[in-house]
């Protein structure tokens, strides 16, 4: 359920954006059984078809549904970034994870940006936020209270402070706490983590 | 020439803790004993750790004007004072924030929530930000729950829910607080929680 959420939250990307993510996904799911295969296509048909009249809606998901994200078995590099509308760190950084999300695009390489802005200021702040910096890249939101339990599965060098930025590619990660200086500096880290076998 | 292996282990690893307790990214473990220090309050007057410290020890908490994360905990922090400042730990809350990154949490603007929140316990400013890094604190609110020692026997979060104090299945510090109180070791002794992370003056 999760994924389909996933891709509605990006507000004015076409189904074929959609269609190509969720070949990604299928991929992971090629090698299950006949059952898996039958949900995929469903989840797949069903965001190609009413994925439209959804975008701009966000997500809004408990760890247990993100979790399924930070443990995605392809070959892409999934970056996912935790932040919120009223962390300045984070709003500073946050044009260099969108110029990551297009310069990336044709490569194995997805951006996520998970907000802990609170759930019930979405409309009123998220949103507008969104339109207003004209942030495309994937958002969901993770509202989860008790953190205790979550920020070590997120990454154990990870002390709860925002932002924070976490690269996977099966089992492998990669954990930054704190801001990144430039579009170039991200890049590099990405690179970095994405290239090296 | 087995007790020159053991002595030269000795020896290296004594010259290993001596050179790890040197280090600046050593900052307090749980167990350890917490040197003093002192800073300016709201109310422009310098108040030290020893000077401020209950007869059962102390709840220091790294916050600020800012981050929501830390406004949400202000009521509980007032909570907490006017319940166990009698019992023998008292709030003591420091601001670690650089105002140049965050100009809402410059002294005055410290002076003005303390005002208008009416905090019953003192409100300091670790202006040069020597402070937190002893105590690695990295994000608002962190509470750091000493006991009369002045020993460190929890670090973390205030409690597990910090959108909704109502629904608080696990009051970390109340519950840590009341172990030492029953001599009992607080459990558990650190826990993570989301929060802002601490603005560091740009060198």
């Amino acid at each position: 359920m999760f994924i389909v959420g996933l891709d509605y939250a990006r507000p004015g990307q076409s189904v074929f954006g959609n269609v190509r993510f969720l070949l990604d996904i299928l991929c992971v799911v090629k090698n299950q059984g006949l059952h898996m295969r039958i949900v995929s296509l469903v989840v797949f048909l069903s965001l190609a078809f009413l994925g439209r009249s959804q975008s701009g809606e966000i997500p809004i998901l408990n760890f247990t549904a993100l979790n399924e994200t930070l443990n995605l078995e392809s070959d892409t590099t999934y970056v996912l970034n935790f932040w919120a509308t009223w962390c300045k760190p984070c709003v500073e950084e946050l044009p260099f994870f969108e110029e990551a999300d297009i310069a990336y695009k044709d490569r194995a390489v997805r951006i996520l940006l998970v907000s802990l802005d609170f759930a019930t200021q979405v409309h009123e702040k998220l949103v507008p936020f969104l339109k207003n910096h004209t942030i495309n890249a994937h958002v969901v939101v993770l509202d989860d209270p008790d953190a205790n339990t979550w920020i070590d599965l997120v990454h154990p060098d990870w002390t709860g402070a925002l932002p924070a930025t976490i690269l996977y590619r099966q089992k492998d990660r990669q954990f930054k706490e704190g801001s990144f200086d430039s579009t170039a500096d991200l890049f590099a880290y990405i690179d970095s983590f994405h290239l090296k076998n | 020439m087995k007790k020159m292996i053991y002595f030269s282990g000795l020896f290296l690893v004594s010259v290993l803790a001596m050179s790890m307790s040197l280090l600046p990214g050593t900052a307090y473990q749980v167990g350890d004993v917490v040197a003093d220090f002192e800073l300016k309050g709201v109310d422009d007057k310098m108040i030290s750790l020893s000077d401020y410290m209950g007869d059962g020890g102390l709840i220091l908490v790294f916050t600020c004007n800012t981050c929501p994360y830390a406004q949400l905990y202000e009521d509980r922090l007032i909570e907490l004072h006017q319940t166990f400042a009698e019992r023998g730990f008292p709030v003591l809350a420091v601001n670690p924030n650089d105002p140049i990154s965050k100009p809402g949490d410059g002294f005055a603007q410290m002076k003005q929530r303390a005002t208008e929140k009416e905090f019953p316990f003192p409100y300091l400013f670790d202006a040069d930000q020597i402070v937190f890094p002893k105590f690695g604190a990295t994000r608002t609110p962190e509470v750091f729950l000493l006991d009369a020692n002045r020993v460190l026997r929890y670090t973390g979060a205030i409690d597990d829910n910090p959108k909704d104090a109502a629904s608080v299945q696990k009051a970390y510090v109340r519950e840590a607080i009341e172990a030492i109180q029953n001599g009992n070791s607080p459990e558990p002794t650190k826990t993570k929680a989301i929060g802002c992370g601490i603005k560091v003056k740009k060198a």
